[in-house]
């Protein structure tokens, strides 16, 4: 079953799409019109899972001016895996995978690394992309930059020929060395 | 959209080039390539040099038809945008420079980042691209700045 599948098994479709906006927002937070625009979900509809998740202590929810701003709620005891399930499945996962579908036959590895992956990521925060592969990065870039824009982020990829990362990896303390074993969301390849 | 359309925009403003600028922008461009070429540099040092390269070529476009990028935010985005006008250079290949200058900006205002060599070499490879783009171009367009 493909990650997303995984999710939609998981989670109705409403709850999904307002966790996956919220997960993309971070601290951020968004408030109902914003959720319906982005999400073209019925109001109603939104309305009611945002009040079931925010009174299980899923969402915060903060009153700015006329307005209810509905973020991920730090606090929450499941807060971290909620959040990485989501990444991992709909969010931003599921959006770079998308985008770098049409060359994967030529991607050994994909993987996103950095503040998003350590989970430490704030809304202004870039998506690291390693990609592995027989592929150039102009190829990717137009894809890339799509993917930027439905994320509302700046992605920013390194691009690596397979033998020249597995060199990379076997240098003790390099950079591919270090990403490579600390926290990331694979793609492709991996545990994908 | 088209250079006037930046130039409404108040993207770009008319300025026509200084006798010698083509010429010493594409001598700029040559000694770019040539560091950005050099093994020897650092793969950073390598991407930064393509991209300086091509924000140049791309410069001495405009330059020769007479304008400029307002200065201030937005300033690389809009000479890189305005070869889509000039040289002519398609959105795909637009992307991709794009992309390099994201990853250049972070090179210069953030640690956290890497550039393998391959990286690095299609940058060089893109850059020597656009140079030839930009002499066939001048020449057909504005045949006295071909010198270099």
């Amino acid at each position: 079953m493909s990650a997303k599948g995984i999710a939609k098994t998981l989670f109705p479709k409403t709850r999904l799409a307002v966790l996956k906006e919220l997960t993309n927002t971070a601290d951020e937070g968004l408030h109902l019109r914003e959720l319906e625009r982005r999400t073209g979900l019925d109001s109603r509809g939104l309305l009611r899972e945002l009040h079931a998740m925010r009174d299980a202590g899923i969402l915060a929810a903060k009153r700015v001016g006329r307005q209810v701003i509905y973020r991920l709620n730090g606090s929450c005891p499941i807060h971290d895996e909620l959040r990485s399930i989501v990444l991992k499945t709909v969010g931003l996962g599921d959006v770079l995978r998308e985008a770098l579908s049409p060359f994967a036959e030529r991607i050994d590895l994909a993987y996103v690394y950095g503040s998003l992956a350590l989970g430490e990521a704030s809304a202004e925060s870039d998506v690291d992309v390693m990609i592995v592969g027989a592929v150039t990065l102009r190829e990717l870039s137009g894809s890339l930059r799509e993917a930027g824009s439905l994320l509302r982020r700046e992605i920013n990829p390194t691009l690596y020929q397979p033998d020249e990362y597995q060199e990379a990896l076997n240098t003790q303390n390099s950079f591919v060395c270090r990403v490579h074993q600390g926290p990331r969301i694979d793609l492709i390849g991996g545990t994908a | 959209m088209s250079l006037d359309d930046m130039v409404h925009r108040g993207e770009l403003e008319r300025l026509p080039p200084t006798v010698g600028e083509i010429p010493a922008l594409r001598r700029t461009i040559c000694r770019r390539i040539e560091d950005a070429a050099n093994p020897t540099n650092h793969p950073e040092t390598r991407l930064e040099q393509a991209y300086t390269a091509i924000l140049n070529c791309a410069l001495a476009a405009l330059r020769a038809e007479g304008a400029r990028a307002v200065r201030g935010a937005g300033q690389h985005v809009h000479i890189l945008e305005s070869l889509r006008f000039t040289v002519g250079v398609e959105k795909e290949r637009l992307a991709y420079y794009h992309t390099v200058r994201s990853l250049r900006h972070r090179g210069l205002y953030e640690a956290f980042t890497d550039v393998s060599q391959s990286q690095a070499e299609e940058a060089v490879d893109e850059a020597r691209w656009l140079q030839s783009q930009l002499a066939t171009w001048l020449t057909g367009h504005n045949p006295e700045q071909t010198e270099v």
